[in-house]
């Protein structure tokens, strides 16, 4: 079910630790622990469109913005701060660079376009820091969750902003709260919600018993119910489901042979891909009895094309 | 950054890999005194809890004893899910066998006290192939086995090396499970347990060094750290024994003796020490630097600290306990550390003692919060593999 379109040797002389290609499949951005992240474009051919280095330690993660904000990428390093590179003509430059954190940026991530060019970012100094674009003085409001998680923040994700059902009452209005999840070395997930400029803890998610290496928040599906995925280095992923957001109901979707580094829902919030120390890629479905059952494992390097 | 800290003078033993949550395990240190001169000794257990804020471990047991603790150590021993096994050396030749299990229930858990050693036990160390067996080190030289079955009768691994010395620390090698290195001031005896014969003897006769000691390489199977806690040559030499004549490198950075030692058992490139320079470092061992690379000096403090354990389960922690009657528990992810005055509590319960002279303490230059991280990042941050969906809009 799972084929091989194309492999890309990206010229990185390190690991890899991110890819994504943005909103409309044009590009694909890839960042490495040799400090650069790499655009490509990847519907003519697989050209190199520019090496952005700015960073001085490993580059953890990467994130497109939605079209709307122009063409920006963000990425966060080992060397504790965020930059967030924009394209003109072309080439990519630097647009605004955050560097408030004590320690590594193990993640970072836009939110919703609804909300406005928004970027969260989480650390291994335990905190977060939510970055805001203000359009009238074109500057960047900073906000910080301290202490969200001890030793470390390994993962922040946004909540899909869903629009409440229409009420009986028409006249009030809908009430977009801006939600993020976020997972760390404290084998907790944690849910926050904004409140009148602050950012408050939901609720405290306690099952893993080992470091929480990734969450995702499932886009919605239209449906009022709140999936998150959360993945642990206690080698399960864990699927939490809510009807309101504040009380959540645990599953384990699988206990697997190793480590599981990455969870991604895919763009309806149907399937998951699920990334394992095992270097194995597996791909999950809710059935519709409600069971998650496997429909796909993708082990790294089959269907290599020889590139002659 | 430290993120917990404990009011206790204890040697520490954090639980095994196995076991979650995270405990540590506390002995009351023998040979130091706290203010109350106080010489009751106790075990305790306490919750490492990193999910509450705060500095405080929660206590989950305390259990006395009649002897205080030189060392102890927690293995994990028999099937799987056993809270495991606690280990204390005493003063008098006495090892102590508690189970953890029953020690968590309040029970008493003392399995057995066996006293086959002449001399206090200042070594201790469980075998990581065979978790029923666990070496002890004490006094003229002697070094016993013990096999958690048949707790009467230990082995010897052999002859006693001569000239009869206190055995300061044992290790047993990470990779081959039948090798022990026992180290003595003048020298490293290397131990092969199935012939019953030592098989190398480590000296270094060109510098002035009183090993204290070994740790050997997680991963590669020759080579073993050594460090010296003479201050005139406060070193940690890398030693590789397929080449044993001298040491493969040198780590320079203490201004004074090495107390302690731990290598990362998950990145073969952390290695932490502590010294009488009141100096946590953090170095990385691989690295070909001359005098060796520190990654970071973890920590500063007003006293020594006595011993540097590294948590099994999560790498990023790792316990000190200092002669300041403090246990700290430090993360090496980095973040604001501010510089904690612990207050010497000895000077307290002596009024009057300000105008006196008091034993050297470096002050701290600027009491500032001082942001400590490694250059290089850790082993277990680097992901490896990760996949996201995309969609392509034009066909």
């Amino acid at each position: 079910m799972v084929t091989l379109l194309q492999t890309i040797d990206t010229g990185h002389e390190d690991m890899i630790h991110d890819a994504e290609v943005d909103y409309y499949g044009l590009r694909l951005a890839t960042c490495s622990s040799d400090n650069s992240v790499k655009v490509y474009d990847i519907k003519n051919g697989n050209t190199l469109l520019d090496d952005l280095k700015g960073h001085f330690g490993p580059v953890w993660q990467i994130a497109w913005s939605h079209p709307k904000f122009g063409n920006l990428l963000a990425s966060c390093s080992y060397d504790k701060k965020v930059i967030i590179w924009k394209e003109s003509n072309g080439k990519w430059g630097k647009y605004y660079e955050y560097a408030n954190h004590d320690s590594s940026v193990n993640s970072v991530q836009f939110a919703p376009d609804e909300f406005g060019l928004i970027l969260s970012c989480g650390s291994s100094d335990g905190s977060i820091s939510i970055l805001t674009y203000i359009r009238e003085n074109n500057s960047w409001d900073a906000k910080k969750i301290q202490n969200a998680h001890a030793i470390g923040c390994n993962a922040v994700c946004w909540a899909p902003a869903i629009y409440p059902e229409p009420a009986f009452d028409n006249n009030s209005e809908p009430n977009l709260k801006k939600m993020l999840v976020s997972g760390g070395c404290d084998n907790l997930v944690k849910i926050w919600k904004e409140e009148q400029d602050r950012w408050i803890e939901v609720c405290k998610l306690e099952v893993h018993s080992d470091w929480v290496r990734d969450v995702a928040w499932a886009p919605s599906a239209g449906l009022h119910r709140h999936i998150i995925a959360s993945c642990s280095q206690d080698r399960r992923v864990i699927i939490w489901t809510s009807d309101d957001a504040i009380t959540w109901n645990s599953t384990v979707l699988h206990t697997f042979d190793d480590v599981i580094w990455n969870v991604s829902w895919s763009l309806n919030g149907n399937i998951l891909a699920v990334s394992g120390g095992d270097n194995k890629i597996s791909l999950w479905k809710q059935s519709l009895e409600g069971n998650w059952q496997c429909i796909s494992d993708v082990a790294k390097g089959q269907g290599q094309i020889n590139n002659q | 950054m430290k993120v917990k800290d404990l009011e206790r003078t204890a040697n520490v033993a954090w639980s095994p890999k196995e076991l979650s949550p995270i405990l540590l395990a506390a002995g009351t240190a023998a040979q130091q005194l706290d203010a109350s001169f106080e010489t009751n000794a106790a075990l305790e257990i306490y919750s490492l809890n990193l999910t509450e804020p705060g500095l405080d471990l929660k206590q989950k047991c305390s259990f006395p004893s009649e002897q205080r603790f030189h060392k102890i150590v927690w293995g994990v021993c028999g099937e799987n899910d056993t809270p495991g096994t606690i280990i204390g050396g005493c003063d008098g030749g006495i090892i102590k066998i508690y189970s953890a299990s029953k020690l968590m229930k309040n029970e008493n858990g003392l399995i057995m006290q066996q006293q086959k050693h002449t001399g206090p036990v200042h070594s201790l160390d469980f075998n990581p192939f065979q978790n029923n067996l666990f070496a002890t080190g004490a006094s003229e030289s002697e070094i016993f086995i013990w096999d958690m079955n048949n707790l009467q009768t230990p082995m010897s691994p052999g002859s006693k090396s001569q000239p009869l010395e206190d055995v300061l620390s044992l290790s047993w090698n990470r990779q081959v499970q039948h090798i022990l290195a026992s180290t003595f001031a003048s020298k490293c005896v290397i131990w092969d347990l199935r012939k019953n014969e030592p098989i190398i003897k480590l000296t270094d006769t060109v510098s002035r060094v009183r090993w204290k000691v070994v740790a050997w390489h997680p991963e590669v199977a020759t080579q073993l750290c050594l460090a010296s806690e003479e201050d005139h040559s406060p070193v940690i030499q890398i030693w590789d024994l397929r080449f044993a004549t001298s040491p493969l490198k040198t780590l320079e950075n203490h201004q004074r003796g090495i107390l302690s030692l731990a290598w990362c058992a998950d990145d073969p490139d952390l290695l932490v020490s502590c010294g009488k320079d009141n100096r946590i470092l953090c170095w990385n061992p691989s690295s070909n630097q001359t005098n060796g690379e520190v990654l970071s000096e973890i920590a500063k403090t007003n006293q020594w600290n006595f011993d540097v354990v590294w948590c099994p389960k999560n790498p990023a922690v790792i316990a000190c306990p200092s002669f300041d009657g403090h246990i700290s528990v430090y993360s090496l992810m980095g973040g604001k550390t501010q510089q904690f005055q612990t207050s010497d509590k000895i000077a307290d319960s002596f009024p009057g003692i300000d105008g006196y002279a008091q034993a050297p303490v470096i002050q701290p230059q600027n009491l500032g919060p001082v942001s400590v991280d490694l250059t290089k990042p850790p082993k277990w941050l680097k992901r490896p593999i990760r996949a996201s969906f995309a969609v392509s809009i034009f066909a």
